[in-house]
């Protein structure tokens, strides 16, 4: 199975520090990089190609945290959430006032926030259930103020 | 690394057929150069004694204008008088319904993008081709050498129809490409950044064409590309017709002229240069929105950028170089030329590529690339800024029962429908096992390599039914038209080669016409 972290010899945890993921990405697409075998056979080449893609593959997965999680969660055998009333109730919430003209922005980007502290307390005490429903709930904010910034462009205020 | 006289003669020794060298970093093979096919002038340059210099002929400037002209003797490269066809790279990979080709008087009505300039009927791609010619004619003539590969640079904001026609006129003058590059990269590669502290770098490249803005990270001779925008009908060209249409004029050269001459004058010819400044002010407010959106899309702000460069020839106009200043809060690097910044930097590129070198290249996407879906809607595979070379796959099913086949239409751009986006490519997936709405899978496969190019697979799970498909323009030439016509020049290329070899004296015997090209 696709073990990013393998891929990039890095201690599986979803505490990274991007300084280090950062170097391993460097270190490894300065050995694998097709541009390192541009005079090479062609199965040689390709061989580069697989491994600079799996590479590239790894580091956007590790870089991004919300996807860090689902992997870790993924590996810990955690079926993503498909229901959370609270979360739906919320959600409408903000939806409707949204459509009101109501500027939820920097609400939204608070909830962000205190939902990000809760994924990584949920990781740092190894309970992955919690750490399902924080990303679960993260992942609709983050639909949330994606829209909201839509919208804003579309009115020209950007 | 020397290129000095002594390795000149060695080196020729030891050439190589290309594919068949077996260490990249101990036989240097052959001459290497670096290749800016510019809208409006093109430069050659390659590694010379360590540096990278600009290639130049006696009685020739630096910089060739990427201009074709028709004479009793053939086509000529270079003529800036009398009719002749330029700036032809804004039509790379367009179609005829492309509102671009107004501006192009050549255009012939009919099959295609041509052009026609006395008898000739010639697509942009070979056009471009007699440019790159004319190129590896003049650096043949400088080392008295076959050229073995080049780097040919391309806007960061070239899309995939672009990049493939700028390849196909590369093998149509019988140029290998060792590699695509962007043009804001080689532009950092020649500053040398990388020896620096290292940080985020904009590239600010307002070029005759086009304008493209890229963010690059610069570690450890690492140069990661974090993202890139731009415009491919945003460039100087546009100024020229903006200001012929505030002179009354049709004379676009003339614009051109007093646009350049209002550079270093505050005015020239009854035209001042507040004009000129009030002509290119929402051009450039376009490009600094267009900065502004890939910063947000990097999620950095102007201070997180440790640099700005330079590129192209519309960054001479002190308007320009004022704005950039004032929306980067700092002094904008441009202590190399320009117009020659590019071409150096892809000469180190070749250079680095032929013969080994600590520095890596790292591209994005620089438009999402997605498929058609149910009512013109786009779904996006490879979204914009994915870091190259990218693969990614999508599941699709049928929508009727027993629908036997499936058409997988690949597009390129950031709208929602099929209608605004580039079209690449349509094929169709035949022989579906007949089966109800819905339960066929198919996964579909985009890979993306290093240079930006797609390839397209689909894959029926259930019958394994396989399809691989290399994704072309639509637009062009076709695959068939193109081998043709390679197949000419390379029947005369190895003529031309061979002759040219059998002149240099007592080498006859250890010298092999390149065969691959």
């Amino acid at each position: 199975m696709f073990d990013p972290f393998e891929i990039l010899g890095l201690p599986r945890s979803f505490f990274l520090d991007m300084k280090v993921l950062e170097k391993r990405y460097f270190e490894e697409q300065k050995k694998v990089h097709p541009d390192r075998f541009a005079l090479e056979e062609s199965a040689e080449k390709a061989r580069a190609l697989r491994s600079s893609t799996h590479l590239n593959q790894a580091y956007l997965l590790l870089k991004d945290p919300l996807q860090r999680a689902g992997y870790l969660l993924k590996a810990a055998s955690i079926h993503p959430l498909s229901h959370d009333p609270e979360t739906l109730t919320k959600v409408m919430d903000w939806n409707e006032r949204l459509e009101e003209g109501d500027n939820v922005s920097q609400e939204l980007a608070k909830e962000e926030d205190f939902l990000f502290n809760e994924l990584e307390d949920a990781f740092k005490s190894n309970e992955y259930e919690k750490a399902n429903i924080a990303l679960y709930r993260i992942t609709y904010v983050k639909k949330l103020l994606k829209d909201v910034y839509a919208k804003a462009k579309g009115r020209g205020a950007i | 690394m020397t290129f000095g006289e002594k390795m000149t003669k060695t080196i020729l020794l030891q050439l190589v057929e290309p594919g068949q060298t077996p260490n990249p970093h101990t036989n240097p093979p052959g001459i290497v150069v670096g290749i800016d096919l510019g809208t409006t002038h093109s430069v050659l340059a390659a590694v010379l004694e360590g540096k990278p210099r600009v290639l130049e002929i006696e009685g020739e400037g630096p910089l060739v204008p990427s201009t074709l002209k028709a004479s009793t003797t053939g086509l000529k490269v270079g003529e800036t008088q009398g009719d002749i066809l330029s700036s032809t790279k804004r039509l790379m990979g367009r179609g005829p319904e492309d509102p671009i080709c107004s501006q192009f008087p050549h255009l012939v009505a009919g099959q295609g993008v041509r052009l026609k300039l006395a008898d000739y009927g010639l697509t942009p791609v070979e056009v471009a081709s007699h440019i790159l010619s004319h190129l590896r004619e003049k650096a043949e003539k400088f080392f008295e050498l076959p050229v073995e590969a080049a780097v040919i640079t391309v806007p960061a904001y070239f899309d995939e129809a672009a990049r493939i026609a700028t390849k196909q006129a590369s093998a149509l003058a019988g140029i290998k490409v060792l590699r695509l590059i962007n043009e804001p990269t080689a532009a950092a590669l020649a500053y040398g950044l990388e020896k620096g502290i290292g940080g985020v770098y904009a590239v600010y490249d307002f070029g005759g064409g086009t304008f493209d803005l890229s963010l690059l990270k610069l570690e450890g001779g690492v140069f990661q590309v974090l993202g890139t925008g731009g415009d491919l009908n945003l460039g100087g060209d546009d100024i020229d017709h903006a200001l012929a249409d505030f002179l009354k004029t049709k004379d676009i050269r003339r614009a051109r002229f007093l646009k350049e001459k209002l550079t270093d004058h505050d005015s020239f010819d009854g035209v001042i240069r507040e004009d000129l400044e009030a002509i290119v002010t929402p051009f450039i407010t376009k490009t600094l929105r267009i900065t502004d959106e890939v910063l947000r899309n990097a999620e950095l702000t102007p201070r997180d950028v440790e640099g700005v460069v330079l590129v192209g020839g519309m960054t001479r106009m002190p308007m320009v170089r004022r704005e950039v200043e004032a929306f980067f809060k700092k002094t904008p690097l441009s202590d190399i030329d320009p117009d020659q910044a590019v071409a150096l930097g892809a000469a180190l590129s070749a250079h680095g590529l032929q013969y080994g070198s600590d520095i890596l290249l790292l591209d994005v996407t620089p438009l999402s690339l997605g498929l058609e879906t149910m009512g013109g809607l786009v779904e996006k595979i490879i979204p914009r800024n994915t870091p190259l070379p990218a693969l990614a796959s999508q599941e699709f099913t049928t929508y009727q029962d027993g629908q036997g086949g499936m058409v997988i239409h690949v597009v390129q751009g950031e709208r929602e429908f099929v209608q605004d986006c580039r079209s690449l490519a349509r094929f169709e997936l035949k022989g579906l096992p007949s089966l109800p709405a819905g339960a066929a899978r198919v996964r579909v496969d985009f890979a993306v390599d290093a240079e930006g190019l797609l390839t397209v697979s689909a894959f029926e799970k259930t019958t394994g039914l396989f399809q691989h498909v290399e994704v072309h323009p639509t637009y062009g030439l076709d695959q068939k038209a193109l081998s043709e016509m390679i197949l000419e020049s390379q029947k005369h290329g190895k003529e031309d080669i061979l002759k040219r070899l059998q002149v240099e004296e007592g080498r006859k015997e250890n010298v092999q016409p390149p065969s691959d090209r």
